[in-house]
């Protein structure tokens, strides 16, 4: 069996009195490229601290690669790239000082792969950090994260701030780079339609916890949206794997997890006529499994 | 890690920050160097590279912040913590660039003074003082380690550089104004041992910063600061300096105060309490003495009047009696009233005191200039019946063959055990018995031994020589022994009236006070000729204490296993009685130029009268108005401003120190 590129056990974080996380199990295959969702607020960027060892966490353990993260973070470090939101690099310097600056704490560095990078990213050496677009920025925060090749990329929120052709930009060079070669990418955002292309799994934080984790194709094939004419007698309270519950007079629209014939046959039963059945967006998904609301009364 | 990469990224960061620091701090030596170039000695700094040094604390403050600031910014931290790079290593390598470059900040005038000295002015560098480059550099160390760790905790530069410096200020200053149970570092900065003491804890405080600093940026701790919060911190670590700054010097309890009507011939002359058997009256120089007893009960200073108004019997029976005092003439007189003693026998009280006679020749000095030369022929010890406020003259007694022509007669008295008066005259002792009709008679007298003996090493056991009067009790010996020793050498050299001894059971202790310290010694042994002394400890004056004006020529006084000195504005109280170690009992001070401590008595509960000169700026009724609404002042300004200003005498019942 493939080792997992992070393995997280009951995570738990607090700043003070607040609970941030409050037992995060977590598995990114190898190789895979993982949508990490949540709302603002909800812990994504907490969880990628602890993963980076840069915060101890309360109890849990995570582990990146085989590696602890906190007991061998700066090996650790060493082979995982990482991409903060709205990076902020140090303005006084060109791209290339800034280059060789962050090269000098990585015994792996590839110069070659980086000059490569700049004329793919299309960055100007000589410009100053201070001068670059946001664009430019998050290219070269990018290009610094992965100038070392490494296996495990961590992006959290890498887009923020970018407008739409600049973010489409920066996906396509994700993909260009790190797919095609095999590179594990945990990608944190809660933009969700940016995710949806290019993630083959994602997990849902929400309030500390991770409320689903799976494959996305299974994710989209498995929740579904059913909408419906109640019975009077209908108890829709008993239909299981209930996520989001929505009533206008006799008309019902439910969204249900874990869909099977067996659930259809149910949902079938409590409907005066026939029962429409639609698939969902991973935002649609997300939307329920975050917001949803199954004891929602009439 | 390449460490030469991190070294140009630090020295890339702070090359503006530099510049305009060295800039500013080269301001002063050039300016000064142009001064000098315009007239005409050349350009040279050297009298202002001090005074710009006093900018480097506060430069290195800068580098602080600006060295660590962009650092420590929430994204760019995250940004450099996720990369392979130990704190441990990249922070203590920032430290080090930035204190390089304050280092740079303080050499820059220095080097500029030496080498603008040697080439345009043709010597070295005089003026600067290697002690303080060091101290200077050592506190710039401290203001650059503080602020280093405040722009960490604070991240945010202005705040973090204000708070430093308010902190760098704070360390700085409370090793000054340390409550006096602690060790007392700094008690005298003048001496190299307390210097490096104080640097020591200095470049400590620095270290203890930067471990911290590591610390913080490693766990990434956060101080969060608001302007309201800023203000009352600040606030706050003013008023602890302020507490322990008072807690040091003004610890004696005020009970009461009140001005006192003392006869004034002129502002020079020196008052003193005098006490008169239960009596205690403010007497001056020329023994005028104030209409008023003074007294202590229940906490309050009472003045009652004098009712006694000299009868003109009396009157007549003062001149009468001053035949007994005459002397042949052109003999001139220099009486020393102040000095005498008061002694009541039965229900007289009669007043002692010592009677030079002088005639004046002109002489040449050596300079060839005529000058006049005093020639002491005469000396009694003369006795006076106190009645009704004046002194009736009743006995004499001649000294005469104690005197050198040519030489002052240092006199010295002291109330000794029945009845019994010490003198000392220059060289020679003397015991009187004085009966009880207040009659003098001398029992014995001898010549001393060398004494004002001043120790060189303290520590070493060492002898005085017994005074040789025998008729004294042992004790009184001893006593007289030390105290002809050391308290001669103070303002009021001739009197023994005090003591610096303090016996207790079979423990006889004195003190001595020096520039630095309070040491007690003990008596160990004595016999015929000597007694023999050993050093017990010493209690060093904190930094407060000598700059407040502590020194060996304050007057002090040993009562009641209490050690009192006072000087001009300042009273402090020590125990020199305890087990362990001498204990300051308390302080009184007041810091102003308009106030001198003139006399002090400590009366028998302990509470503490003083005497004190005061002035008080003259009422608004005091100043003549003309009937055209003008005020008449007088045309001489040394003259108003003198008249401006009006001489009281204050009297101060201080609480009993504990």
């Amino acid at each position: 069996m493939t080792e997992a590129a992070i393995e997280i056990k009951d995570l738990h974080f607090a700043y003070g009195k607040k609970q941030v996380l409050q037992g995060v199990n977590l598995e990114v295959p190898q190789g895979s490229i993982f949508g990490f969702l949540g709302r603002n607020g909800a812990g994504k960027t907490t969880t990628i601290k602890a993963l980076l060892g840069l915060q101890r966490p309360k109890a849990g353990q995570c582990t990146v690669n085989g590696l602890d993260s906190f007991t061998d973070a700066l090996e650790l470090r060493k082979r995982i790239g990482y991409m903060a939101e709205d990076q902020q690099m140090y303005g006084w310097m060109t791209v290339q000082q800034i280059i060789r600056w962050v090269a000098g704490f990585y015994p792996n560095w590839d110069d070659a792969f980086t000059s490569d990078l700049i004329d793919k990213l299309r960055l100007t050496p000589n410009a100053k950090v201070k001068t670059l677009s946001m664009g430019q920025n998050s290219s070269l925060a990018l290009l610094l994260a992965l100038g070392h090749r490494p296996n495990l990329v961590i992006l959290d929120d890498p887009t923020l701030g970018l407008d739409p052709i600049a973010r489409k930009d920066f996906l396509r060079h994700v993909i260009d780079l790190l797919q095609s070669n095999g590179v594990t990418v945990f990608f944190s955002s809660h933009l969700l339609y940016e995710i949806e292309p290019v993630a083959d799994h994602v997990a849902i934080l929400d309030k500390g916890v991770i409320c689903k984790i799976g494959k996305t194709e299974q994710l989209r094939d498995t929740i579904r949206r059913f909408v419906f004419t109640r019975k009077a007698t209908a108890d829709l309270d008993k239909i299981p794997g209930l996520l989001d519950l929505s009533q206008a007079g006799e008309g019902v629209s439910v969204t249900v997890e874990d869909c099977n014939d067996a659930k259809r046959s149910q949902i079938q039963a409590l409907s005066q006529n026939g029962v429409t059945e639609d698939a969902l967006n991973l935002d649609e998904i997300f939307e329920a499994y975050v917001i949803g609301q199954p004891q929602r009364s009439t | 890690m390449i460490i030469g990469r991190v070294l140009h990224q630090q020295i890339f960061q702070l090359k503006w920050h530099l510049l305009a620091c060295v800039a500013i701090i080269m301001v002063l030596p050039l300016e000064e160097a142009m001064v000098n170039l315009r007239a005409g000695d050349g350009f040279f700094s050297s009298n202002l590279t001090g005074t710009a040094l006093l900018l480097a604390p506060l430069l290195a403050g800068l580098i602080a912040c600006a060295n660590v600031q962009a650092d420590m910014d929430e994204k760019r931290y995250l940004f450099w913590r996720a990369k392979p790079v130990s704190v441990a290593a990249i922070v203590p390598l920032k430290y080090v660039a930035g204190l390089i470059m304050a280092l740079i900040i303080i050499i820059c005038p220095v080097l500029f003074s030496v080498a603008s000295m040697r080439l345009c002015a043709g010597h070295r560098a005089e003026d600067l003082d290697t002690h303080y480059l060091v101290a200077m550099s050592v506190i710039s160390g401290l203001a650059y380690s503080v602020c280093f760790l405040t722009n960490v905790l604070v991240r945010k530069t202005a705040r973090a550089w204000l708070i430093g410096m308010a902190l760098t200020c704070f360390l700085l200053l409370t090793p000054f104004v340390l409550p006096l149970g602690i060790k007392d570092i700094v008690s005298d900065v003048t001496f190299l041992w307390a210097s490096v003491a104080y640097l020591s804890v200095t470049l400590g405080s620095a270290l203890l910063a930067f471990v911290l600093a590591v610390l913080a940026v490693k766990h990434n701790w956060q101080l969060r600061t608001s302007l309201r919060g800023l203000l009352w911190a600040g606030a706050g670590l003013i008023f602890g300096l302020m507490l322990l700054f008072s807690g040091q010097i003004a610890n004696i309890r005020i009970l009461d105060e009140k001005e006192v009507d003392v006869p004034t011939p002129d502002i020079y002359s020196g008052h003193r309490l005098e006490k008169q058997g239960d009596k205690t009256v403010v007497q001056n120089q020329r023994g005028l003495q104030s209409q008023y007893q003074i007294g202590t009960d229940g906490h309050k200073i009472s003045l009652n009047r004098i009712q006694e108004t000299p009868s003109e019997g009396t009157r007549a029976q003062v001149q009468a009696m001053a035949s007994r005092f005459a002397v042949e003439d052109g003999l001139i007189s220099r009486s020393y009233y102040e000095r005498g003693v008061y002694h009541k026998i039965g229900d007289e009280q009669y007043f002692l005191a010592t009677h030079p006679y002088y005639i004046e020749k002109q002489v040449t000095d050596r300079y060839g200039e005529p000058r006049t030369q005093r020639h002491w022929k005469k000396l009694y010890l003369r006795s006076f019946r106190i009645v009704q406020g004046l002194r009736i003259p009743h006995s004499s007694l001649d000294l005469s063959d104690c005197i050198v022509e040519e030489r002052y007669p240092h006199t010295s008295l002291r109330l000794a055990k029945n009845n019994l008066i010490a003198i000392v005259v220059n060289r020679h002792c003397m015991t009187v018995q004085m009966s009880n009709h207040g009659d003098l008679k001398q029992i014995e007298q001898k010549t001393m031994k060398s004494y004002s003996r001043f120790l060189v090493e303290r520590k070493r056991a060492f002898k005085l020589p017994l005074v040789p009067l025998e008729s004294l009790d042992m004790a009184d010996r001893v006593k007289l022994t030390v105290d002809m020793n050391y308290l001669r050498r103070q303002y009021f050299h001739n009197r023994l009236n005090s003591t610096l001894v303090h016996m207790h059971k079979d423990q006889i202790s004195f003190a001595l006070v020096s520039n630095r310290d309070i040491a007690r010694y003990d008596v160990i042994n004595w016999d015929q000729e000597n007694i023999y002394c050993q050093f017990r400890d010493a209690r060093p004056f904190t930094f407060l204490e000598w700059r407040l004006g502590m020194y060996e020529y304050s007057r002090y006084f040993v009562q009641n296993g209490n050690l009192y000195i006072y000087d001009r504005q300042a009273l402090m109280v020590f125990d020199i009685n305890a087990k362990r170690s001498i204990r300051k009992l308390g302080h009184f001070e007041r810091i102003s130029m308009r106030f001198a401590i003139e006399d002090i008595k400590v009366e028998e509960n302990g509470s503490i009268l003083i005497l004190a000169y005061t002035e008080q700026r003259r009422r608004e009724d005091d100043v003549k108005v003309e009937k055209n609404g003008s005020i008449l002042m007088p045309a001489d300004t040394e003259q108003r401003q003198s008249e401006e200003w009006e001489p009281r005498w204050s009297l101060y019942l201080l609480d009993t120190p504990q």
